[in-house]
């Protein structure tokens, strides 16, 4: 009994536990509103902790390890003409509502081209909207369609 | 003044102060419940928040209820809360503010306060049987079991402080809130009334939290047990009802607290009027200093207890009543009608 | 008494007590409980069946979500069964590791149950306090492993992060601040006074029952079953320990009841014991490497030349979890059986509920540390939705459905 009472005082007396929102992460609409209070800054994430995927379409070599070791089948493949090497290759999307964040496919990527992040804010209204989906935009401008 | 006009000036006023003061006494709480857990916890206003949503929300009544109580039950509740506030509150303010007349002697009688803290919980009862679900049944069975539980130390503390102002002040009657207020319980005491009136006081430490249906006695509600139990189909502006109703309740048990154990004002104390530059300013000293006593009673009993202890079992809180709280308000009330004699001797 | 009319009260499948969904039906008689009555089956996954169409490194990912707190102890069956089948060698020192993150999840699940517990029998400050706790050893998961509750630490033939430096002292950082903090929440969790009366002589599981029931984990051993998979059966870096052993009331030199304050005795006692554990495994880790082959997709061909099947077994925070896996010459496995430690305790819910009172029911129902998602592995898709099995019919459908796995269906 008197040890609960004496934590319960220590709570009282002590510093409070929660973490606040950051405001860092804050929808762009309301930052305004809330940087007109106290900023809290964001926590700080330890070293090799998994968050948002990055991927570089340069450094893709169109491989595919990836898509056979990723667990959530997050990533899709699509065709691409490499000017380059000036023969047909394939390159990814990720569709980060579908990944689990289990570094599968970064240690298995041979050149180092898909990274995690430490960003971890990744609410979203649409499921499927382009910021939800990695390399999109490189997509659009270097798809293969067939029949091109 | 006209003795009617200053009787509704004080109804009035402590009504709306109640009202308010109930909804951030709300707030006050959970706010210090959540320091206690080393949370930030809800902002204050919050229990304003609450009531106006719950105000505009949809109002459910369940099919198969008795619809008349199941709408009324609410508005029972609310209005002799309502009343039990006024009723304490308004001869401890004629108390504060000195002002006396014949008319106001007998205000504020114990039995009756008594009887408007049994009303509003048999209001929730009756709402609870009404609304037709087997949560809210055993809600209102559980309810029913508190109150019964409770009554018994309730009735001891009232007698003996008739007792003890029949002693201290035979002119006046016995069992007005107002003779309490003037006459504070401790004076004139021996050593075992002393001892007396604090085993008195322990036990409302209890009754308090039983009252006002908070952890640990809060078995009719009991969230993970039942649902919210007698409140589990009341929705919208009933159960805006309840929560009001509640705050009123809270506020009006914790003032009986002070007005019966702690009902020294500031005069008392400081022995004399307050003045500041030239004026007077006793009564606002007064009522601040009051507010500050509810305050304490309020985190004491309400937020503290509920933070540190686990909800009873049904069977537990009319045992832990009926035999522990029960034995400790009768030797408190024995206590005191023997202290005369052993202070004679 | 005969002519007291008793009514029927149903809990679930949505409750406020409830954290997963699952039903009750008790027969009550004013406050008691005279017949409990349990229907599952309200989140099945088909996780089994998923597995088949997933190869063998990304079903790891997938039986993690089976259930968000055991996420390391059924990877752990998954990896011991597949590595038993294919007679995979893992490296010692991926043992320790695998020792060391089972064993801060354990510290995090029984701190999690603790503050439900006390939830659930209306304790909240106790909840945000065991809770607070627990943050600790979940920033100390998420620096070993990079998130805080689904690890993805664990690899067939090994770990896929190594502990040195920097994480190293961060696990030693964790369980210092657990042993200095032990004495008190051990005081807390044992001697407070409200919590006592609620958990004392309440849902009672004796020993006999608890044998005849085949209870596992903390809800066995605190009706004094001695049973603990890490001590009766050689896995990770168990059986380099040799003060490691199953934990009972007895050990506080109480006779075990088997009610839920043994059960909290128990628990409360093993979160001590993981401490030790890590602490060993810290002073003992040998060197060498981490993985038998880091390169996953090199594993997955290994695996696709295996025909053979294999059992893991692994004491998880909730008790006996074992995987079966048949490995067929295929990228997949044919068959991925589960057996979480829920599924055994179930069935001992009914003798705790006798004679048990409307208060007691959340937390008996906590009190054997649930997880509905785990133990969910059938569910009847063809008619009302209910339907009754016979013992006969059951192994009637089992059977044929290991015929079917054997043609390669």
């Amino acid at each position: 009994m008197l040890s609960t009472v004496s934590r319960i005082m220590q709570q009282f007396f002590g510093r409070r536990s929660t973490n606040v929102f950051p405001v860092k992460y804050a929808p762009e609409s309301v930052i305004d509103a809330l940087a007109g209070g106290d900023i809290h800054p964001p926590i700080s994430m330890p070293e090799g902790y998994r968050g948002k995927l990055s991927y570089d379409f340069d450094k893709c070599i169109g491989c595919g390890m990836c898509l056979k070791v990723c667990p959530a089948k997050a990533l899709e493949d699509y065709p691409i003409m490499d000017t380059e090497k000036n023969r047909p290759s394939k390159r990814i999307v990720f569709y980060r509502g579908k990944c689990t964040y289990c570094e599968e496919c970064v240690k298995v990527c041979p050149v180092g081209a898909i990274k995690l992040n430490p960003d971890f804010m990744m609410a979203n209204y649409e499921k499927y909207g382009d910021d939800q989906i990695e390399g999109i935009e490189k997509r659009r401008e270097f798809e293969v369609k067939e029949g091109q | 003044m006209n003795e009617l006009t200053v009787f509704l000036i004080m109804v009035i006023s402590t009504l709306i102060g109640g009202i308010y003061l109930g909804l951030l006494g709300r707030g006050i709480d959970r706010k210090i419940a959540a320091k206690f857990q080393s949370r930030i916890g809800p902002p204050i206003r919050q229990g304003f928040w609450d009531l106006k949503k719950l105000m505009l929300k949809q109002t459910i009544v369940p099919e198969n209820s008795i619809t008349w109580v199941f709408k009324g039950a609410p508005l029972v509740a609310l209005v002799t809360s309502a009343m039990l506030l006024v009723y304490i509150m308004v001869p401890y303010l004629l108390y504060l503010t000195g002002y006396e007349s014949p008319m106001f002697a007998h205000m504020g009688d114990f039995i009756l306060v008594i009887y408007l803290l049994m009303i509003p919980a048999i209001a929730l009862v009756a709402g609870g049987f009404s609304a037709g679900s087997p949560l809210s049944t055993i809600g209102s069975q559980r309810e029913m079991v508190v109150l019964m539980a409770t009554e018994l130390p309730l009735a001891v503390t009232v007698i003996a402080f008739a007792v003890k102002m029949s002693v201290l002040a035979p002119s006046m009657p016995s069992f007005s809130i107002f003779t309490a207020a003037s006459n504070p319980v401790w004076n004139g005491m021996g050593p075992a009334g002393i001892l007396g009136v604090i085993l008195l006081a322990s036990a409302f430490l209890f009754i308090i939290p039983a009252e006002t249906g908070k952890i640990p006695f809060d078995q009719a509600e009991a969230e993970t047990e039942i649902a919210e139990g007698l409140l589990a189909e009341y929705s919208g502006k009933y159960l805006a009802f309840f929560q009001l109703a509640e705050a009123l309740k809270s506020l009006g048990v914790v003032a009986l607290v002070v007005v019966l154990f702690f009902p020294q004002g500031v005069s008392t104390i400081m022995g004399g009027q307050m003045i500041a530059g030239g004026i007077n300013i006793t009564v606002p000293c007064e009522i601040m200093f009051f507010l500050l006593k509810v305050s304490v009673v309020y985190s004491v009993s309400i937020s503290f207890i509920r933070v540190s202890m686990a909800r009873l079992k049904i069977s537990q809180v009319s045992k832990f009543f009926i035999y522990s709280v029960s034995a400790v308000s009768i030797t408190g009330f024995i206590l005191i009608m023997i202290d005369p004699r052993i202070m004679a001797m | 008494m005969s002519n007291k009319e008793t009514y029927k009260l149903q809990i679930g499948p949505t409750h406020p007590a409830f954290k997963e969904p699952v039903r009750f039906e008790f027969e009550v008689d004013g406050e008691h409980v005279l017949h409990a009555d349990i229907d599952m089956g309200y989140t099945h996954r088909g996780i089994e069946h998923v597995s088949k169409e997933r190869n063998f490194i990304q079903i790891i990912y997938l039986l993690e979500r089976i259930c968000g707190i055991c996420s390391t102890s059924h990877p752990m069956a998954y990896c011991l069964a597949v590595e038993n089948a294919a007679e995979i060698e893992v490296p010692a020192r991926a043992k320790y590791i695998r020792t060391i993150v089972g064993e801060l999840e354990r510290l995090h699940s029984h701190l999690l149950w603790a503050g439900v517990a006390a939830h659930e029998v209306g304790f909240d400050t106790l909840f945000y306090t065991t809770w607070d706790i627990r943050e600790k050893v979940m920033d100390c998961l998420e620096v070993i492993s990079g998130n805080r509750v689904n690890y993805a630490m664990l690899t067939i033939g090994g770990v896929r992060r190594d502990i040195i430096g920097e994480v190293a002292e961060a696990v030693n950082k964790t369980v210092e601040y657990y042993s200095d903090l032990y004495s008190q929440l051990e005081d807390i969790m044992l001697n407070d006074m409200s919590l006592r009366l609620r958990t004392e002589n309440v849902g009672i599981l004796t020993y006999d029952e608890a044998l005849k029931l085949c209870a596992v984990g903390p809800t066995a051993r605190a009706s004094g079953l001695a049973k603990d998979v890490r001590a009766d059966y050689a896995v990770n870096a168990y059986p380099d320990i040799p003060w490691l052993k199953a934990i009972t009331p007895n050990d506080v030199g109480k006779k075990p009841v088997g009610d839920i304050y043994d059960r909290i005795v128990v628990r409360v006692l093993e979160i001590k014991q993981s401490v030790d554990i890590i602490r060993f495994c810290m002073e003992n880790m040998p060197g060498g490497e981490i993985v038998a082959e880091p390169k996953a997709v090199k594993v997955i061909n290994q695996l696709k030349k295996v025909k053979a099947h294999g059992i893991g077994r692994y004491e998880g925070p909730r008790g006996e979890v074992s995987h079966y896996d048949i490995l067929d010459n295929n990228e997949c496995p044919v068959g991925v059986k589960v057996k979480a430690p829920t599924y055994s305790n179930i069935i001992s819910w009914v003798p705790m509920f006798r004679g048990a009172e409307i208060a007691d029911i959340p937390i008996i129902m906590s009190s054997i540390d649930p997880c509905i998602a785990c133990s969910d592995r059938a569910s009847f898709v063809e008619g009302e939705g209910k339907k009754t099995v016979s013992f006969g019919e059951l192994r009637k459908l089992s059977m044929e459905k290991m015929n079917k796995i054997r043609r390669g269906l």
